[in-house]
């Protein structure tokens, strides 16, 4: 629906600009409708890289991760990642509920950890979203996640330069698992793992699948735990978001 | 704004040594960090000339631009509103916080929403507006003005944080900055969880894709777009680009010049209402762009770069009168570089004059633009329209007097005959003026020239004359 305001508005900015024609051709020189060699070539180096390749990204993402306080740790097996799981479980105090829980996304990766057994000797539940609901109020998972020491998620891609996650919104992975709870935990496999920001948005831009699903309602990079600088500028990890992130790689 | 006030609340800076020491911190990290982290971009520094280029190419197809966003954003399920003037743009948003029968609404830092005045609106239709920034919730509590763009609360010291934290949230005094941040996060928890309504500013919107984005550290901007049923996005209508490839490299210049990040801690894109319960995200999803004088800065060719600021902020970190003086002087959410030359741009050049004139005119700010904006240029056009005046920005001459003085100076310095007379009455006149020594030390009807510093007398002699009888005499060699 284009309103009164709107053409109004748009009919402004073409007199500011002392613009005549209005049939919209200027817009097929400002965004790009094919792919450059550039692109192609982006495109080709990372399907063509092979798993070589992809440990060294590993390594670099590990590297830069420390650096933002992102805690990378490569697993071997499932079991693997929920035992180091159940470590940092069993190494934290509770700090939005009574008690200790986990909220997890039901994803492949996140449900082969099998969490639900892994953390009953420890008594510490583990939530994952059920069934939709119509109403969109705050959903009885979300409650959960209020209240969550750890959300497992999973991610889309680990960008190494800037050890980045990204991550779009689909059923039964809402982004609020990534924000809320006061650990953030994403496992992911070793092909998941971008060099940098031109990989992801070359992908983004050009692959069919992505193109196909396009950006979601909402699409979050998240680089390091939640922190601010505000008071004295001063850095404080914790402001409103998780304290600590982990990624945990697939790599058998 | 006063003629006295930006001179007044300025020297109180100077003299607040607190302050100065924050300043100095501030552009001592993000001003060095910034220019690091433009010399390390993997294309090398000049990416930013390409982001400028990209810059004036998505200002000079606007109109086509916002028509795409717009359609996009609906196609995505959300609704665009347009409002040319600041009332508009708040009303837009007291309808919708009336039909959700809002009581409380979170909101992201954003500069817009100061501009167009929108918390107190909310606040009198009787929402509780909660700012979620830490910066701008501090200043919120304190009942104060953000003195920098990404750290508001800059001015304020951890004593004064804590005293006032203390007394609004009721906890024992701490000098603890951790402790500090902790107590502000239980509080603004509650709120998030509770609120029915989240704002925003927007820092990018892709016209290709349909998503306004946002760039945090702290989350406070993830948890106001995600968890309150409905959701408003604030943006000024030049913030906006064309395509995916055109964000990446100017999102990676935003966050290098509001904070040497190679990237910010949180970068979201929102395009629309959740779908359902298990994949969340708002109910409703509003965007509100706004003109308010934007398109009198883009119809004049000559000030229209203005339009491709990005916001960062990053101009105030190298800025050298911004370091003494702080954000309070320019009087407005604007304030440094950026501030100098758009607050007189959108609220009048005459009525925001002292800005411009007390930029230095050094250059730093164009240097550690992202997207290199030639700051210093439009404020020595702005002092000209002062000094000149004009009709198409309704500038009347700042100081007629002066332009008449200056009228007759030019008049002299181009008759040589009278440029004489006039010199021997002035000699034979500063005989009678006060002195310290040689020096002149008050020269009456002009004291401003005098007051900070002593006047040199006219020589006795001109120069040329010292010239023609020095070169009429023989080296000694």
């Amino acid at each position: 629906m284009i309103d009164t305001e709107q053409t109004a508005f748009i009919q402004q900015i073409r007199t500011a600009l002392k613009h005549t024609d209005a049939d919209g051709t200027r817009l097929h020189g400002l965004i790009q409708n094919s792919p450059e060699e550039a692109d192609r070539t982006v495109l080709s180096r990372i399907q063509d890289r092979d798993r070589k390749g992809r440990l060294k990204l590993l390594e670099r993402l590990n590297q830069i991760g420390q650096s933002v306080n992102v805690d990378v740790t490569p697993a071997r097996s499932p079991a693997d990642v929920s035992d180091a799981i159940a470590k940092i479980v069993a190494d934290r105090n509770p700090e939005w509920g009574d008690r200790k829980s986990v909220v997890a996304w039901n994803h492949p990766l996140v449900n082969s950890l099998d969490l639900f057994n892994a953390l009953e000797p420890l008594n510490i539940p583990v939530h994952a979203p059920q069934t939709a609901t119509a109403d969109s109020g705050a959903s009885p998972f979300r409650r959960r996640a209020e209240t969550a020491l750890i959300g497992v998620t999973s991610a889309d891609f680990a960008l190494a330069e800037t050890a980045t996650l990204t991550m779009k919104t689909r059923t039964g992975q809402p982004l609020y698992v990534s924000l809320l709870p006061s650990i953030h935990i994403a496992v992911i496999g070793l092909d998941q793992i971008l060099s940098n920001l031109k990989e992801l948005y070359t992908l983004l831009k050009w692959d069919p699948v992505q193109q196909a699903e396009g950006l979601t309602n909402t699409m979050t990079f998240i680089t390091g735990p939640s922190k601010t600088a505000d008071i004295e500028a001063t850095m404080v990890q914790g402001a409103h978001g998780p304290r600590e992130v982990h990624i945990f790689v697939r790599v058998e | 704004m006063k003629q006295s006030s930006y001179i007044n609340i300025a020297r109180d800076a100077i003299r607040n040594p607190v302050l100065r020491k924050a300043l100095f911190g501030l552009q001592d990290r993000f001003g060095k960090g910034t220019a690091k982290g433009y010399l390390e971009l993997p294309e090398g520094p000049e990416l930013r000339l390409l982001a400028h280029d990209i810059r004036r190419q998505t200002i000079e197809n606007l109109d086509d631009l916002l028509a795409l966003l717009a359609a996009n954003v609906r196609n995505n399920g959300g609704h665009v509103h347009f409002a040319l003037d600041a009332e508009t743009a708040v009303r837009h948003c007291l309808d919708i916080a009336a039909q959700h029968d809002v009581r409380m609404a979170v909101k992201g830092k954003s500069m817009l929403t100061e501009e167009i005045g929108l918390n107190p609106a909310l606040e009198s239709a009787g929402v509780e507006v909660v700012e979620t920034d830490l910066g701008e919730y501090i200043i919120q509590l304190a009942g104060e003005n953000p003195s920098h763009i990404i750290a508001p609360a800059i001015h304020k010291t951890r004593q004064e944080i804590s005293s006032l934290f203390s007394e609004k949230l009721g906890i024992p005094k701490t000098d603890d900055i951790p402790t500090l941040t902790l107590a502000a996060r239980k509080a603004l928890r509650k709120k998030f969880l509770q609120a029915d309504m989240g704002i925003s500013g927007c820092n990018l919107a892709c016209a290709e894709t349909g998503h306004v984005t946002t760039v945090s550290n702290e989350g406070n901007i993830r948890m106001t777009t995600t968890l309150p049923k409905v959701y408003v996005a604030f943006m000024g209508m030049e913030r906006i680009v064309a395509d995916l490839r055109d964000h990446q490299i100017l999102f990676r210049l935003l966050s290098l010049g509001a904070a040497a990040q190679k990237i910010g801690g949180y970068v979201s894109y929102l395009g629309g209402p959740g779908k359902d319960t298990l994949s969340a995200g708002p109910r409703e999803f509003h965007l509100i762009i706004v003109d308010n004088g934007r398109s009198r800065i883009l119809a004049d060719p000559e000030f229209r770069e203005m339009l491709y600021c990005l916001r960062c902020g990053g101009c105030l970190n190298v800025c050298p009168v911004y370091g003494e003086i702080g954000g309070h002087a320019y009087a407005s959410a604007y304030s440094g570089p950026v501030g100098a030359v758009v607050t007189p741009l959108l609220r009048g050049i005459n009525r925001f004059a002292d800005l411009c004139q007390g930029e230095t005119l050094c250059g730093a700010c164009m240097d550690a633009c992202p997207v290199n904006i030639d700051l210093p240029r439009m404020l020595l056009l702005l002092r000209n329209k002062l000094a000149e005046g004009d009709h198409q920005w309704d500038v009347h001459v700042k100081n007629p007097l002066e332009q008449f003085i200056f009228g007759m100076w030019s008049h002299l310095v181009q008759h040589p005959l009278l440029y004489d007379v006039a010199l021997r009455l002035a000699r034979m006149g500063q005989t009678l003026v006060p002195k310290h020594g040689q020096m002149i030390s008050r020269l009456p009807f002009a004291e401003g020239w005098t007051r900070s510093r002593d006047l040199k007398k006219i020589a006795d002699q001109r120069f040329i004359h010292r010239y023609r009888s020095l070169a009429g005499r023989q080296p000694h060699d």
